[in-house]
């Protein structure tokens, strides 16, 4: 039997670490980065693991800003990150929450919960002003997101409290204490939030935004994705 | 033969004659020879037989007749003293050479070989007779040569001694060629003359003949063992067979003697000198055995000769340090004293190999030996590691395969290697189990170790992923599913999850979790207890109580007894009298399916609430539903709760009527209770008849003799509280009633030596219980009924041992029952000394008169005071029954 030792430690027979289950065994599935775009887990896939994110989905805001003006943006940002590859993001949404996990049991608990919440919230308007460029905690990735303009923030920002406090009832993290909402159209790979040639390039659009009045959708519903489950909730 | 030196005398002629005639009759021959055969001269005898087989030489009865002549007279000249040796010797040489004639045609005659073997033998002539031997075996037949070898091998055994050892040899192993059978005394031949070589060789033959059948019995196990013996113990003489692959073989062979064969074969190569390689048999010995007892023999070999070594050695380092006090040999012994006694600290181990080896699967052995290995940990890994890997946890046995998980985990976290601990816990939660507890133990014990070391997140976060369900559905009980699948519908699991849920989660988590188990249905009463509890601290009441109905709708009578019990009591707490109807469908819902001996812990409930909270009267109902409902043996307790209720919340007055009840409706050993009770309320009261009437009423199931208590308090009573009168009247009813009593054919000798001891026969009536007493109280009825007649002669026969003035009164006392009697027929034999007193009704007055009557004069001092107890006693009674009655007739 042979042991994989270590000075002072106690040795770990290979055997062991061969058998099947857990790091080493055939039960974590493999994660192979490629097959998603070069996009890495912030958390292991895992049974009984939610992963649960509030969001407005905001594919009216696509319409109105039209595809061929998202689509040259995306070029030129694809330039300006000296051509790395600038993916649209596949469903824009306003999120309102961070993407925390739930267990199996606790979706149903969870939904209940937030619909009680969100009850009596009414619509509100959204109007986006700003194109930002938005690093992921990790850092792994940038989303380039229209931010909400400063008129139309606190609405969604009571949107948000109202998901928060859902999610402190099951002891789960809390949206940013700053938060900046926006709705992510477009990403890249790694942290471009610092780029100077980026930063003016958005600087540029931004201006052309503000100065057409920026645009806007109306936020009616909310929906909460879990895993593939999607809740709705209608606002009145 | 020269024809002219045929000699013969005259009365031989015509067998002469004869012979001429005939030549080539053996008949003619043979007559002759008759003839002549007198004795006298035998060497005209041996003349004439000469002839003839000289005519004849083909004929066997005439080679055979002569030959034994022969041998006869060589015979006689032997024993007789007269005759010198060299005459001897040339007889016998005669005789010799005439059998060798007979040979050139005889040759093909086993019996003139056997013979002249035989004869040659008795001389003593060795080497001819072993060439006759020879020689006849070359002339005769395969088939006969099994005549011949007995008297060949009894001649070669006899002489073997004494030289000729090698020649014997040779002709045994020709014999054993001959005929394989024989080897087994050819082994035994060799060995008697300590050519062990050989016989081993022949021992192995014999064993690798799969046909060989022993002529003694003997199994091939035997001559296994009688092998390895002889290969043990002659380790140098054997050379021509390789004892070591002989003994092995054995060992795989019989398994049964094991033990006996390796030490055998250390002996083998201690024997032989070679003292380090009989070391390594024993430690492959103690490596392989696989039974306790091949074991030991083996191990107290192996001590044994260790132990020998080391006193050889100290002997020889005394002697050797008188002499010089080499240092070398000093160390020697050091080191041999050092293995005895490394061999001595490793029996444990060793014995625990050794079960282990015969069972693999024996999880507390596994556990032994991790202790046996206690301080070296790197052993204790590799043995955990070998266990885990080993044990089949289907087949374990004498403990559950999944502690060798767990204590493997244990052991790392002891050793403050969490990290490697939780490895070794993700492979115990992926490996096979015997069933769900198992792996649901081994979750719970990783979850344990994170407990005690880190955040409860963690451990949280840990039994969240193990209660996961799986992708498909499962069935709990279906064992055709992996472990793992079904894991997330363990009770053990869950139960420890709402346990860490409730404690660190928050409420929405932790109720999330009980509704899940709810949903799964693998709750118990405990736990939506537990669940509703916790609800009720964080003041979700309502939230609560749905709980309680949920838990309700999933279990069933008796099992939810403690749920509605708890429910009960919270609810109530709760409301109070706020939600009374509420609480009151509650109840109702409750009593309707409750079996009635677990209904009286709520009928008490339900009754607290509508006294606290609704109305008495309500109150009282509940109490007259569970008296109802409840079983007898329950109900007696309920009476006196329901007195002492109704005395406190209507007045004292108010519980006559349910001491009626009581009184009515309990077996008789509560009812007396009971009516002492009442009388003694009614004496407190001041209602001195109605006590009275109460004691009457109670005398008719007080035996006298058996209930000297009830009389003994009625008799206080009179005294205290009656006049002379009554208490005259209760004598006569006493009496009246041991008269009843004594006419019961059941009235043994039995129930009068328990008259002793008449307390002791009222535990055993209330715990009888009513199935058993009522029948029989029924039937006792019965009897006293149709044997009333008789019943009043006994009264007579009873009183006659009374004083004698009674005895003048007798034959009155007879007629006025009889005339009772005939009164009383449509009354269905209502003719009881009890009936007088309270069968107070209109009808049977003028009966009761007379029976008074009857009685007062049979009491020897007539007065006429009768009249007056009737009066005053008359309207008691009729209210006290007639309310009984009503009752009775309100609840029928």
């Amino acid at each position: 039997m042979s042991f994989s030792s270590s000075s002072g430690r106690l040795p770990v027979p290979q055997d062991l670490l061969a058998m099947p289950g857990g790091v080493g065994g055939a039960s974590a599935a493999a994660d192979d980065p490629l097959a998603h775009q070069g996009r890495t887990r912030s958390f292991p896939a895992e049974r009984g693991q939610w992963a649960t994110s509030v969001h407005c989905p905001a594919g009216e805001l696509l319409d109105e800003l039209g595809e061929h003006r998202v689509e040259s943006w995306r070029s030129a940002l694809s330039a300006a990150c000296h051509g790395a590859e600038v993916h649209p993001v596949d469903s824009p949404h306003l999120s309102l929450s961070r993407t925390v996990i739930l267990r199996h049991h606790q979706i149903a608990a969870y939904t209940d919960a937030l619909r009680s919440k969100l009850a009596d919230s009414a619509c509100c308007p959204v109007v986006a002003d700003k194109l930002i460029a938005l690093p992921n905690d990790d850092c792994t990735r940038t989303f380039f997101a229209l931010r909400l303009a400063e008129h139309s923030a606190p609405a969604c920002e009571q949107l948000v409290a109202r998901v928060d406090s859902a999610m402190s009832l099951f002891g789960l993290p809390v949206y940013y204490d700053q938060p900046q909402l926006h709705v992510s159209l477009l990403w890249t790979l790694g942290d471009r939030s610092q780029d100077r040639s980026v930063q003016r390039l958005l600087d540029d659009i931004s201006g052309d935004l503000a100065s057409s009045g920026g645009v806007g959708f109306l936020a009616d519903q909310v929906v909460c994705r879990s895993g593939n489950k999607e809740f709705m909730f209608s606002l009145s | 033969m020269d024809p002219g030196s045929i000699f013969f005398e005259e009365e031989d002629l015509p067998y002469e004659e004869e012979i001429l005639r005939n030549p080539y009759s053996v008949k003619s021959w043979l007559r002759y020879v008759e003839h002549k055969a007198d004795g006298r001269r035998p060497v005209a005898v041996c003349q004439i037989y000469e002839r003839a087989v000289k005519q004849l030489p083909g004929s066997y009865k005439l080679w055979y007749r002569y030959l034994r002549y022969r041998r006869l007279l060589a015979r006689a000249r032997a024993n007789s003293p007269d005759v010198s040796d060299a005459d001897l010797q040339a007889e016998l040489s005669v005789a010799n050479a005439a059998h060798e004639r007979a040979l050139v045609h005889m040759h093909k005659m086993p019996r003139i070989w056997l013979d002249y073997c035989r004869f040659l033998t008795r001389q003593g002539r060795i080497t001819e007779s072993r060439r006759a031997f020879d020689r006849a075996l070359r002339s005769l037949p395969l088939t006969q040569h099994d005549r011949l070898w007995p008297p060949y091998l009894r001649l070669v055994r006899l002489h073997a001694p004494h030289g000729c050892l090698e020649t014997a040899l040779r002709v045994l192993r020709r014999y054993v060629r001959f005929k394989p059978e024989g080897r087994e005394d050819f082994v035994d031949f060799l060995l008697e003359h300590q050519r062990l070589d050989e016989a081993v060789a022949n021992l192995v033959a014999i064993i690798n003949d799969d046909s060989f059948q022993s002529s003694r019995g003997k199994s091939k196990h035997a001559l296994w063992q009688e092998l390895c013996n002889l290969l043990s113990r002659n380790p140098l003489e054997v050379t021509s067979v390789n004892a070591e692959a002989i003994i092995r073989q054995g060992i795989s062979r019989y398994t049964d003697q094991v033990g006996r064969l390796w030490t055998a074969l250390a002996e083998w190569h201690l024997r032989a000198g070679n003292i380090s390689r009989a070391r390594d048999v024993f430690e492959e010995a103690l490596a392989t055995v696989t039974t306790v007892r091949d074991f030991s023999q083996v191990f107290d070999a192996s001590a044994e000769f260790e132990e020998g070594l080391v006193r050889q050695l100290m002997e020889a380092a005394e002697e050797g340090s008188a002499a010089a006090g080499d240092s070398e040999e000093s160390l020697e012994s050091d080191l041999a004293m050092l293995r005895f006694e490394h061999l001595i600290e490793r029996r444990p181990l060793l014995l625990n190999s050794v079960l282990l080896r015969q069972n693999p699967h024996c999880v507390p052995e596994w556990h032994k030996r991790v202790q046996l290995l206690a301080d070296r940990p790197a052993e204790q890994i590799g043995t955990y590691m070998e266990a885990v890997k080993t044990v089949d946890p289907h087949k374990a046995s004498a403990g559950r395969a999944c502690t060798l998980w767990t204590e493997f985990a244990k052991f790392y976290e002891k050793h403050d290697q969490l990290s490697d601990a939780r490895t070794v816990f993700e492979k115990a939660a992926a490996a096979d189990h015997r069933t769900v507890d198992d792996l649901a133990y081994v979750w719970c014990q990783w979850a344990e170790m994170e407990l005690r070391h880190g955040p409860p997140e963690k451990a949280l976060a840990l039994l969240a992923k193990a209660v996961a369900p799986p992708s498909h559905k499962v069935d709990f009980y279906d064992r055709s599913e992996p472990v793992q699948a079904r894991l997330h519908k363990s009770l053990k699991l869950w139960s420890f999850y709402v346990d860490l849920e409730e404690s660190y989660g928050t409420l929405a988590t932790a109720r999330a979790a009980y509704d899940r188990m709810l949903d799964l249905q693998i709750a118990t009463p405990q736990i939506v207890i537990n669940y509703a509890v916790m609800l009720e601290e964080s003041a979700y009441f309502e939230e609560a109580f749905r709980v309680y109905e949920r838990g309700i709708a999933l279990f069933k009578w008796p099992n939810v007894e403690e749920l509605w019990k708890t429910y009960l009591i919270h609810f109530s707490d709760r409301y109070g009298g706020a939600k009374l109807e509420r609480a009151r469908d509650l109840f109702e819902q409750c009593l309707e399916h409750c079996p009635a001996e677990l209904s009286r812990p709520f009928f008490l409930l339900y009754a607290k609430l509508e006294e606290e909270h609704g109305l008495a009267k309500r109150a009282m109902n509940v109490y007259e539903r569970a008296l109802e409902r409840l079983p007898a043996n329950q109900r007696a307790p309920m009476f006196n709760i329901y007195i002492n209720r109704v005395a406190e919340l209507l007045g004292v007055t108010h519980t006559r009527a349910v001491y009626e009840k009581a009184i009515e409706s309990l077996p008789d050993a509560e009812a007396r209770e009971f009516c002492l009770r009442f009388a003694e309320l009614e004496t407190r009261l001041g209602e001195v008849d109605r006590a009275r009437a109460v004691y009457a009423y109670c005398a008719q199931i007080c035996d006298p003799r058996l209930h000297e208590q009830f009389w003994h308090a009625w008799q206080e009573f009179e005294i205290a509280n009656g006049s002379e009168e009554t208490l005259r009247e209760m004598l006569r009813v006493k009496r009246s009633v041991t008269a009843a009593f004594s006419t019961q054919l059941n009235y043994t000798a039995a129930a009068a030596a328990a008259a002793g001891s008449a307390d002791s026969d009222d535990q055993a009536e209330d715990s009888a219980g009513p199935s058993s007493s009522d029948p029989m109280r029924a039937l006792e009825q019965q009897q006293q009924q149709s044997a009333q007649p008789k019943g009043i002669l006994f009264v007579r026969g009873k009183d006659q041992e009374q004083p004698a003035g009674v005895m003048r009164t007798a034959p009155a006392a007879a007629e006025s029952a009889a005339s009772g009697v005939a009164n009383s027929n449509g009354a269905g034999g209502k003719a009881n000394p009890e009936e007088l007193q309270i069968g107070g009704d209109d009808d049977d007055s003028e009966d009761s008169d007379a029976g008074g009557e009857v009685m007062e004069e049979a009491g020897e001092d007539s007065d006429g005071g009768g009249e007056n107890i009737e009066i005053s006693e008359l309207p008691v009674p009729s209210e006290v029954l007639g309310s009984l009655a009503k009752d009775s007739d309100d609840e029928s």
